[in-house]
């Protein structure tokens, strides 16, 4: 049967009566999975299929059944249905769900059904319009009141399986239907199995498909009414671009104009999966869970930022395992699946799936990373030329982490396309921020290039980074020390000039000095792990001495115990021990582990990997990656200390345990 | 006359047509009625093929169709069941219809109920309103109307035909004239309409937007393009 003939029919008969099923409240497969869920680990409910979550509801009490169900209403179904009750084309609805939809939805039409709850009256003797709320009753009691009540008006049963409640066979016990009787299937599924036999010309019982519960009804309330309902399309609703979300607004009024249950997805996906970075276990699958779920209700009704939503994964990534990084990678690609159409946000959508894709190529090396790689420029090059300096910065910062993060035989190349982009961003916008970026990408290039390009690189870096004010001084610090690692000629020269920096930045912010101590030691290590034999030894010196005396001034912070086992760590491997260094290395990195769990991890199995204990090197390694730690997968193939372990059955397995997703092969 | 269509086929469209023409109201009563129809089941059938290319180049070239029509205000009913189809196809379509879930059999309902999707959910496909191929319900419309012959099988073999578009060279503001052949009562009429087939001609040289005619330069390159798999009609 079609709608039309459907509507026509009904047009002329009396009320309908209505078997509202779970359908219409948490419809489709993914309401139910994410109920099922719901039941599983907020509250401890057995129930793995959509059949049981009935039974899971009625074992919880009314107020933890409501806080399960809530969630899934108010939305058109009910809108509608309270539309058809209000205008008296509905004379009664037998719901069996627990959910609070149908009372917002009556609620919002201003009109109150008499409702039966517990005692339920013969339907030819009920008051109309009303409610027969059944979720606590039993199946004999369910099938009687429809079997003896069949022939007071046409039937509609929509949002049902048709597997609960004795519905079947109550519905084939009754020979024909005078009114007729309308069952709506859900959108393409097959009629469903316990009712196959129902639909008979004789029994006057008709089967329709192609709706969901929420569209059917609107069908039906523009065919025998109008859509929208009065009592929603208010004045004072915004006008919304799209028709979707005009639909979402209708239905999300407020006095004030603000549609907070709408901004209420945003903010809870929001606050939601922020505060999962800091779960562990079932309660972070759970906020997960919850956060996804937000985040695609909020998209569905007002989609092209699907950006926004991949953003928020990604940042929860950044402090889970390869493993889990990737799952939600994927999500945040899923997110974006559909590019927006227009323009800014197109921009917008471009550069975060850069982010994701460059997010996902730390966990892959060569070529599949490449392709990663490849993918977020190839989104770039199709964005709009909307925001000509945001759409370049982005695509410069993916060139410049590209070249630096896999540092093979195309990095000179690729860093060079970076500095074209950049150049374009700084002609775009030629305020110091970018000019700045661009700086920073050339000094972190300088420290991978060959001697040549470094030089020219800081050359330029230097150029671009002008001023007195502490930050800027901390970088020209940084630069003269890289640039005396590559100029070998310069390099006391250069080390004054550092020291000048940073005496001076310090002069010109003292609270930050424990800071800048920790900095400048830390490119003093780097400048000695360069060098060999005694002028290696003197820079080591030279840093341990400004790191006592960052540690002296300063906080105690992550970054200066992981930097000074870093440099600890490379000049016992220099001067071949003694232990005490090694222990050394060990204690900061340990105490880095004490500060932020897991970031001294990654230097505690390079220890390990050095005394070549290779249970050690496992368990510290996993342990950085559960907290996220993890350096990527080409600098631990590149890591001078892992380098007699490559090759090795056990780590090759390690680094495929640690790194490889199957289910996703994103490129 | 009874090498019309042989003629047709070797390349003498125009002047067949127009000695059909040439017979006025009698051609379809007189001997040569067969024959006639012949040529144009042939014009019409390389007519159809001429639009699917067209519907399709023109895509490739990122041609957006766009209703000719002034857009209505919205059918949010309809909204609601294309947004819950549309789900319906991502959670259990799986890859096969990732990229087009409109293909899906659970968007049946559209052809069922003859429903044209909303342009915004097109993203610059044509509609229903832009081609309603053989078997969609103009056929039926045409029975017990007097019709020129190119005409009515135009209508038979091709149906409603719509170009109307913007694309940043070949169409700009979307105000170009566009090959538009949608059924309506100016279309009665009797005899072979040759003039009708000419117009035809006149769009397909111009690749379905005859407005260039008129034009002192027009896009040769994207022009010749799709020219090439365009048959002569």
């Amino acid at each position: 049967m079609q709608i039309a003939q459907m509507i026509e029919a009904l047009a002329g008969s009396g009320p309908l009566n209505v078997v509202w099923g779970a359908g219409c409240s948490y419809a489709g497969p993914e309401g139910e999975r994410t109920l099922i869920s719901e039941l599983r680990f907020n509250h401890q409910q057995k129930v793995s299929k959509p059949q049981e979550i009935h039974q899971a509801l009625l074992n919880l009490t009314p107020e933890k059944r409501l806080s399960a169900t809530r969630k899934y209403g108010v939305d058109w179904a009910h809108v509608c249905l309270a539309e058809l009750l209000r205008t008296g084309r509905v004379a009664r609805v037998l719901t069996t769900n627990f959910d609070d939809g149908i009372l917002k939805g009556i609620t919002v039409a201003g009109i109150l059904p008499e409702l039966y709850d517990r005692h339920f009256p013969e339907l030819s003797k009920s008051a109309t319009p009303c409610i027969y709320s059944l979720g606590e009753t039993g199946s004999t009691e369910v099938a009687g009141l429809i079997e003896r009540g069949a022939q007071i008006g046409p039937w509609l049963i929509v949002g049902s399986s048709g597997h609960h409640f004795g519905l079947a066979n109550a519905l084939r016990s009754v020979p024909r239907f005078e009114h007729a009787l309308y069952w709506a299937g859900y959108l393409a599924e097959a009629t469903p199995e316990p009712v196959q036999e129902l639909f008979t010309s004789e029994r006057n019982a008709h089967f329709l498909t192609g709706f969901d519960a929420a569209s059917l009804m609107a069908y039906l309330v523009r065919g025998l009414g109008e859509f929208p309902p009065a009592f929603i399309a208010k004045n004072c609703t915004a006008v919304a671009k799209t028709p979707g979300e005009q639909l979402y607004r209708w239905i999300h009024p407020a006095s004030d104009g603000v549609y907070r249950i709408r901004d209420s997805f945003l903010n809870k996906a929001r606050q939601v999966l922020t505060g999962a970075g800091a779960l562990r276990g079932e309660a972070y699958e759970t906020a997960v869970a919850e956060g996804i779920w937000n985040w695609e209700n909020y998209l569905r009704w007002s989609p092209g930022i699907g950006h926004a939503a991949a953003s928020s994964l990604r940042t929860l990534a950044e402090k889970q395992t390869p493993r889990e990084a990737q799952r939600l990678l994927a999500k945040a690609l899923a997110f974006q699946a559909d590019p927006p159409t227009e323009d800014l946000s197109a921009v917008l959508h471009a550069a975060e799936l850069a982010r994701v894709y460059l997010h996902l190529a730390r966990y892959r090396t060569g070529p599949s990373a490449a392709q990663l790689f490849a993918k977020g420029e190839a989104a770039l090059a199709v964005a709009p030329n909307a925001l000509p300096g945001y759409g370049s910065a982005e695509w410069a910062k993916l060139l410049a982490a590209w070249a630096g993060q896999e540092q093979d035989s195309q990095s000179m190349a690729i860093f060079e396309r970076a500095r074209e982009k950049f150049r374009e961003v700084c002609t775009i916008n030629p305020k110091l921020e970018p000019r700045f970026e661009y700086a920073q990408a050339l000094l972190h290039a300088a420290s991978w290039a060959d001697r040549d390009h470094a030089l020219e690189w800081l050359s330029e870096a230097r150029e671009l980074a002008q001023g007195d004010q502490p930050g800027v001084l901390q970088f020209l610090g940084i630069l003269s020390l890289v640039r005396a690692r590559k100029d070998l000629l310069r390099t006391a020269e250069l080390v004054a000039e550092a020291a000048r920096h940073f005496q001076r930045a310090i002069e010109l912010l003292p609270p930050a000095a424990g800071d800048l101590l920790g900095c400048w030691a830390a490119a003093l290590g780097e400048l000695a792990m360069e060098r060999q034999g005694r002028e290696a030894l003197q820079f080591y010196a030279a840093a341990d001495q400004k790191f006592r005396e960052s540690e002296a001034a300063g906080r105690e912070t992550r970054a200066l115990r992981k930097n000074w086992s870093s440099v600890l760590l490379r000049e016992a491997r220099e001067r071949g021990g003694p232990p005490e260094l090694w222990d050394r290395a060990r204690r900061q990195a340990e105490r880095a582990d004490e500060i932020d769990p897991g970031s001294g991890a990654y230097n505690l199995a390079c220890i390990a990997a050095e005394s070549g204990d290779g249970a050690a090197v496992e368990a510290h390694l996993v342990r950085s990656a559960e907290h996220g730690q993890i350096m990527p997968l080409s600098h631990i193939r590149r890591d001078i200390n892992f380098q007699t372990l490559l090759g090795e059955p056990w780590f090759e397995q390690l680094l495929t345990d640690l790194f490889c997703y199957d289910p996703h092969n994103f490129a | 006359m009874s090498d019309w269509l042989q003629r047709y086929q070797a390349g003498e469209c125009a002047e067949v047509w127009a000695e059909m023409d040439s017979l006025g109201v009698d051609l379809l009563k007189s001997s040569h009625r067969k024959a006639a129809e012949k040529v144009a089941l042939e014009t019409m059938e390389r007519g159809r093929k001429n639009v699917l290319w067209l519907f399709d180049g023109l895509q490739q070239l990122g041609y957006c169709f766009r209703d000719s029509a002034e857009p209505g205000p919205p059918d949010y009913p309809l909204e609601l069941r294309i947004q819950a189809t549309l789900d319906y196809v991502r959670v259990k379509g799986g890859k096969k219809y990732a990229t087009d879930p409109w293909s899906h059999p659970a968007f049946a309902w559209l052809d069922d109920e003859d429903i044209d999707v909303p342009e915004h959910h097109r993203k610059g496909r044509p509609g229903r309103s832009q081609f309603r191929p053989l078997g969609a319900k103009t056929a039926a419309a045409l029975e017990g109307i007097e019709l020129p012959l190119s005409v009515r099988c135009w209508f038979e073999r091709v149906g409603s035909v719509d170009f109307g578009g913007t694309h940043p060279v070949l169409n700009r503001a979307g105000e170009g004239e566009a090959l538009r052949i949608v059924w309506g009562p100016e279309w009665v009429g009797s005899g072979a309409g040759a003039d009708f087939v000419a117009s035809l001609r006149l769009a397909f040289q111009w690749a379905g937007l005859p407005g260039w005619s008129r034009r002192p330069e027009n896009p040769e390159r994207e022009m010749a393009w799709l020219r090439s798999k365009l048959l002569p009609v």
